[in-house]
């Protein structure tokens, strides 16, 4: 029975779609090996890891360099609101519930759900009205301001012009607990946008193997956080080594990437 | 000149073993050559499959259930074998496999290929090994 469940966790690598035809004659196939020796059933289920990281790498190779891409855009847009949204929840919390604030963390929190749900363009274009609203966008808006949002705008019209292919989940919305959570702590104890960006680069850098999205969404928002004053002087929190290590994650994730595709379609 | 049949049959793109593409009459890694050549005499499930290909190979090719299932994957996108319906036997559910013809005449052309490279050596050892004892 233990030996089942372990199996079966094991398959939670494969695909969804795998899992579904060929799951349980896999499941058996490892029963039956490691039915006689612990090694054999440990090496057995340690295939079964492997071949569905490898099957998972073969269907993001399939995709396409452009649209691994543009995956790539449309995940750091959806960081990015995530930790505008936590900055905002946090700015409320130091200075107390003004009217505007609220507004701001209501318009982010919603576009943030419509970007997880799957309606990404709706999203997108309301993410670019929310930047002109509240970003450092308007009739003044000097050049250098207007550089520090080339990143998300970019991402953003990414987004409008090539929204990620999923089907429409209203369970994606399980990610707002992370930031509600994420929230919560920082009202009590100091979580810096730095710290939150790291930890998703830590599981961008781990699905490295079969998926290098999120680690070049990761980067691209580094790039955006580091070229904020802020954002420099919050990341110094964390070590004079985050910008070579931001540009390097970029560097291994589009290697990583370019080396996925040249093995597709070798 | 080639026949238009042979033409066809190695003009036609084989993907089998482990992240490698092939072409028919070129090469099969041990695992997808051991893993087919199983099927021969019938068809087999998955475990059984990974027994008998650890049989023919003399023990030197054990094929893991990660890479039996991609391999198999990959010769029925190409036809080479067939899955049966699912059934459960022992509480465990299976599905046998068979080889096709496709699958058969891809076998018979590396069995040719191994047997022809293993000819040349085998034949230029016998004939300097005299050279190297004196």
């Amino acid at each position: 029975m233990i030996r089942a469940r372990i199996g079966q966790a094991a398959l939670r690598a494969y695909p969804p779609a795998v899992r579904q035809t060929r799951g349980p004659e896999m499941l058996g196939m490892v029963l039956d090996a490691g039915e006689h020796s612990n090694r054999a059933f440990v090496r057995e289920s340690g295939s079964l890891v492997l071949g569905g990281l490898r099957e998972r790498r073969a269907i993001t190779a399939r995709a396409g360099t452009r649209r691994l891409l543009a995956d790539s855009c449309c995940q750091a847009a959806l960081i990015g609101l995530m930790l505008w949204l936590l900055r905002a929840l946090s700015a409320e919390a130091i200075a107390g519930p003004g009217q505007q604030l609220v507004v701001q963390v209501l318009v982010l929190a919603a576009i943030l759900a419509a970007a997880l749900i799957g309606y990404e363009r709706i999203a997108a274009i309301s993410g670019l009205a929310a930047l002109a609203a509240y970003g450092p966008l308007g009739p003044h808006t000097q050049l250098v301001s207007l550089a520090k949002v080339l990143v998300p705008i970019g991402c953003l019209l990414v987004m409008v012009c090539a929204p990620q292919r999923r089907p429409r989940d209203a369970r994606q919305l399980l990610w707002l607990l992370p930031v509600c959570v994420l929230a919560a702590l920082n009202a009590h104890a100091d979580v810096s946008l730095p710290e939150v960006l790291a930890v998703m680069s830590v599981g961008g850098l781990l699905r490295l193997f079969h998926d290098p999205r999120l680690a070049i969404a990761c980067s691209l928002v580094w790039i955006l956080l580091l070229s904020t004053d802020a954002g420099r002087t919050a990341a110094a929190g964390l070590g004079s080594l985050v910008i070579p290590a931001a540009g390097l994650m970029l560097t291994v994730a589009a290697g990583r990437l370019w080396s996925m595709r040249h093995n597709a379609t070798a | 000149m080639r026949s238009s049949s042979s033409r066809n049959r190695r003009s036609a793109g084989l993907t089998i073993g482990r992240l490698s593409t092939y072409r028919v009459g070129v090469e099969l890694r041990p695992p997808s050559y051991f893993a087919l050549a199983a099927l021969i005499d019938g068809p087999l499930h998955g475990y059984a499959i990974a027994r008998r290909a650890l049989e023919l190979s003399g023990g030197r090719v054990r094929i893991s259930t990660g890479t039996l299932y991609a391999l198999l994957e990959r010769a029925l996108s190409e036809s080479l074998v067939i899955a049966g319906e699912p059934y459960v036997e022992g509480g465990r559910q299976r599905r046998d496999y068979t080889l096709t013809p496709a699958g058969r005449v891809l076998l018979a052309d590396e069995a040719a290929r191994l047997e022809h490279a293993a000819r040349a050596v085998s034949g230029r050892l016998s004939a300097t090994s005299k050279l190297v004892l004196t």
